[in-house]
């Protein structure tokens, strides 16, 4: 019998982890993180070979998130918290995906979203080995996760 | 061209981006909330046959409890009617229209009917067929 991948869904809240039990439990062994700081704890407790990751974060409280929303204001938005707020939200999965590489961790990571082609190519730049698929298409985030870097489109 | 002229134009311009940006980031934010999760077990039915339990029940829950465990139809309605406001796009209306109908099949859902349950998921796919086309134009300003 083949031995599970173990895959790391990073999340603000269960959606993904519940889809990913669903439609890919029996490839891999699930585990659910809900900040940089609990995903680095997973990682460094059982490490992970693919991460599936969402993007927006918008049920965590401010500082629960990665980024410094006076300082996000301060640089992007003239000063602007409420903006920076959203900005970190919104962007928060490709931060955490920064804060895992930080720390060394190069698993190939999904997103699900549906992400303008250069929006891709720029996370790509920053954080090598990263995929996205634009909805919950189990057959696609299945071969979006299997796929090694190099046959990425 | 006077400065007056020039400085009502940069005016009129920066206005005109701010309006566009905030109805972009409205699509999006429709897009992601109502759209990505209303489709998520809705694209995963088996194409025949008997759904299984656990997928139906998690279709009620992207249909009925999409967003922070409320319908799909409140959230529209929290972010619609300003997004229309701002581009009149007729399509908002098509998609409430969409998540009404959705609304009448909850019960025969729950109930296990395989044939409602079918029919929500294909309504669940349009609306978020609908959403991404709308969200895709206001990012690439094709609504004009």
């Amino acid at each position: 019998m083949t031995e599970k991948r173990r895959l790391l869904v990073i999340e603000d809240g269960h959606e993904y982890a519940e889809f990913a039990r669903l439609f890919l439990g029996d490839v891999y062994e699930i585990e659910a993180a809900h900040s940089a700081d609990s995903a680095l704890a997973l990682l460094d407790a059982h490490g992970a070979d693919v991460l599936l990751v969402d993007l927006r974060f918008d049920r965590v409280a401010p500082e629960g998130l990665v980024g410094d929303v006076d300082e996000t204001a301060r640089r992007l938005f003239g000063g602007d918290r409420a903006r920076a707020l959203r900005h970190l939200q919104d962007q928060q999965g490709a931060l955490v995906l920064g804060a895992l590489r930080a720390k060394g961790h190069r698993q190939r990571a999904v997103f699900v979203h549906d992400f303008p082609s250069r929006r891709l190519e720029n996370l790509r730049t920053l954080y090598g080995d990263v995929d996205a698929v634009a909805s919950f298409d189990a057959a696609a985030i299945r071969a979006a996760l299997s796929r090694s870097q190099r046959a990425a489109p | 061209m006077s400065e007056r002229d020039d400085a009502a134009a940069v005016s009129e311009s920066d206005n005109a981006q701010a309006v566009s940006a905030r109805a972009a980031a409205l699509a999006a934010t429709l897009a992601h909330d109502v759209g990505k999760y209303i489709a998520r077990a809705a694209r995963n039915l088996p194409p025949s046959g008997a759904i299984p339990p656990a997928l139906s029940a998690m279709l009620v829950a992207d249909v009925f409890a999409t967003h922070a465990g409320r319908p799909a139809l409140t959230r529209f309605d929290e972010l619609a009617p300003e997004l229309l406001t701002l581009t009149g796009d007729a399509r908002l209306e098509t998609v409430r229209a969409l998540l009404i109908r959705a609304a009448a099949h909850e019960r025969a859902v729950r109930d296990a009917d395989a044939v409602a349950s079918r029919e929500l998921a294909a309504l669940a796919l349009e609306i978020e067929s609908l959403l991404r086309a709308l969200s895709r134009d206001l990012r690439t300003g094709a609504c004009r």
